[in-house]
């Protein structure tokens, strides 16, 4: 008996009618479950990556070639892009990832069918007083900045389907720091860009045409077994109004459950232009310029990223190009093989 | 306030330094100073007023950058948080509208200002607010407060749903269960009051909202006995509140009143079960 029978007392002596109240609450402190926080180090203006411009560039025509195939160099490339500085130095302590940016797109029919549910948004970093920084220092890094802020090239490429009889072969490099090798599951392979090896931040961006042919690329690459991907394919083979974006992890050799959204687009697209940004845990897509998703994931802390192809799936993007994430400013390398 | 000259680097240098050492006090009264100063000197001086805990003030600093500046996001939204800080549900909306106005695709702001038009009965607005949310990470806090607003809007089988989906991206989401009671008890579905609260009570034993559910659920099939068990556990955990509590005006809840009757047939229940033993 784990109640005591006198504890009615109260209840019975007491003169009003009802003396007891049971009361169901409706709340929702969830929502504040992961309350915002004023930081140290704050700047008044945060830079926000929605302020990168998209790009601009027109889809060259596919390029067909035995592997990862350079372009000529974009001479033709009009992108503009703009560098967003921060005021000062963020602290070290607590690396922020960025914003979530904007979406013009309808929202998405999500089925999320990953086991552990994303975690929630990282909080917006709001920085501008940063511990003080010497002005030269500070002159110093923004010219670094401007030196590595390279003109983005865009590219096509096209990956053939791989035989039986390459897939024996471990890895084959390319030039430019390219790449293909075989990797888990059996029958899928990478064309890696090897020179992202150890990175953690970056974004990659690429356009698909609609087809029956999805496209699949590969991010935080640590080795065959250890993982990310995502992929874009037509919900309904020949019906280009609706794309369903997918993503998952193969870790230890094993590939989790896909996550996988569907996304409607403007009828009659010849081209979707496809954004991923990798910052730090955060990971967001962006479909025509749009946010159609952002998840997290800690595992797999850096690693390169590329394309991957699955037995009998040839790949084919174009207009090609990544950016990394240095140090909180976004630099940009040439992304094509030389 | 003035934005064009910097007469004040100096303050802001001293604070920035002091609080670099962790004196954020002393940093904050080298901001107190008279004088014609730039934004960032009062933005400064919210967010170390906000360290140190003073929310009416940051909101005053941080309002004082917003007037000459309506357009400073940074400032905007840290005015909306410490609006809700102060539970000033109406300016806060305010000030969370004006960032989102700035922002439009901030999720982070967009639950905030869900969170401020619930508390201002504005349900439906909060669900449209909830609505346009659109990102993966904020997913369960939308789904979360879309399933209250449908709730108070009593749209009750699109809430159980959202609930219910809640549940399914984070099981453990023990508030998703006591609204779902709270929403039973207010159709008066036995069976599903029971049900929630027995999932709730699987989670978190000393959960007053399972409790009580199940208590409610047991008198209402008159087994006493079960009831008397529920009641106990229910009162030991908050016997000031669970007696004849006074009614508070305006907030959200569902009572189940007790008349003495219940009580004594309780009563004669426990002591019947205590004999017994």
């Amino acid at each position: 008996m784990s109640y005591n029978q006198n504890q009615f007392g109260s209840t019975v002596s007491a003169t009003i009618e009802h003396p007891v109240t049971f009361r169901f609450r409706v709340t929702w402190a969830y929502l504040a479950a992961t309350p915002r926080k004023v930081e140290k180090n704050l700047a008044v203006r945060a830079p926000a990556p929605v302020r990168l411009t998209p790009p601009q560039d027109a889809v060259p025509a596919l390029v067909s070639a035995s592997a990862v195939a350079p372009s000529a160099a974009s001479h033709a490339s009009k992108v503009q892009w703009e560098m967003v500085v921060p005021k000062m130095v963020r602290p070290a302590a607590k690396p922020a990832p960025p914003a979530i940016a904007a979406p013009v797109v309808q929202p998405l029919v999500a089925v999320p069918l990953q086991s552990k549910p994303a975690e929630e948004a990282p909080i917006r970093p709001l920085t501008l007083f940063a511990e003080t920084e010497p002005e030269k220092a500070r002159r110093m890094r923004l010219a670094k900045w401007g030196l590595v802020a390279v003109a983005v090239i865009s590219i096509a490429m096209w990956v053939r389907p791989k035989t039986e009889e390459s897939e024996a072969q471990a890895s084959v490099s390319f030039s430019g720091g390219w790449s293909r090798r075989a990797i888990s599951p059996p029958g899928r392979q990478i064309i890696a860009y090897d020179l992202s090896r150890d990175e953690s931040n970056y974004r990659m961006e690429f356009s698909w045409t609609p087809s029956a042919q999805p496209v699949g690329w590969v991010f935080r690459t640590r080795d065959s077994g250890n993982y990310y991907g995502a992929k874009l394919g037509l919900v309904q083979p020949g019906d280009n109004s609706a794309v369903a974006v997918e993503h998952f992890s193969v870790l230890g050799g094993l590939e989790t459950p896909h996550a996988r959204k569907v996304t409607v687009l403007m009828k009659n697209e010849t081209a979707v232009r496809i954004r991923m940004d990798a910052s730090g845990p955060l990971f967001t897509l962006y479909l025509q310029g749009s946010p159609v998703d952002n998840w997290t994931d800690q595992r797999l802390p850096t690693g390169g990223f590329g394309f991957y192809e699955d037995r009998g799936q040839p790949l084919a993007v174009q207009a090609l190009r990544f950016t990394f994430d240095n140090q909180g400013s976004l630099s940009m390398w040439p992304a094509s093989p030389r | 306030m003035s934005t064009a000259a910097i007469p004040a680097r100096d303050p802001i240098q001293t604070a920035l330094e002091l609080r670099a050492r962790g004196l954020l006090r002393e940093a904050l009264d080298a901001l107190s100073v008279p004088g014609d100063f730039p934004a960032d000197f009062y933005t400064l001086r919210g967010d170390l007023q906000l360290e140190l805990g003073q929310t009416k003030e940051a909101a005053g600093s941080f309002f004082t950058v917003v007037a000459s500046e309506p357009d400073n996001v940074y400032a905007q939204c840290n005015l909306g948080l410490c609006l809700r800080r102060l539970e000033r549900w109406e300016q806060a909306a305010d000030a969370l509208q004006a960032v989102l106005k700035l922002e439009p695709h901030s999720d982070e702001v967009r639950i905030d200002l869900g969170d401020c038009l619930l508390h201002l009965d504005r349900f439906e607005e909060a669900l449209v607010c909830f609505d346009r949310c659109w990102s993966g990470a904020s997913r369960r806090r939308v789904l979360f407060g879309t399933a209250v607003a449908l709730h108070l809007l009593r749209r009750f089988d699109q809430a159980e749903a959202s609930y219910e989906s809640v549940l399914a991206l984070d099981p453990k989401a023990e508030e998703a269960l006591s609204n779902l009671i709270a929403m039973c008890v207010e159709v008066f579905d036995l069976e599903r009051i029971q049900r929630y609260s027995r999932r709730l009570l699987d989670m978190n034993p000393r959960s007053e909202a399972a409790l009580e559910g199940l208590a409610l659920v047991a008198i209402e099939r008159r087994e006493h006995e079960n009831a008397a068990r529920f009641f106990a556990r229910a009162a030991e955990l908050k016997a000031e509140i669970i007696y004849a509590a006074p009614r508070e005006h305006g907030d959200g809840f569902i009572e189940y009143r007790l008349s003495r009757e219940v009580l004594d047939r309780l009563t004669r229940a426990s002591r019947t079960h205590a004999a017994g033993e």
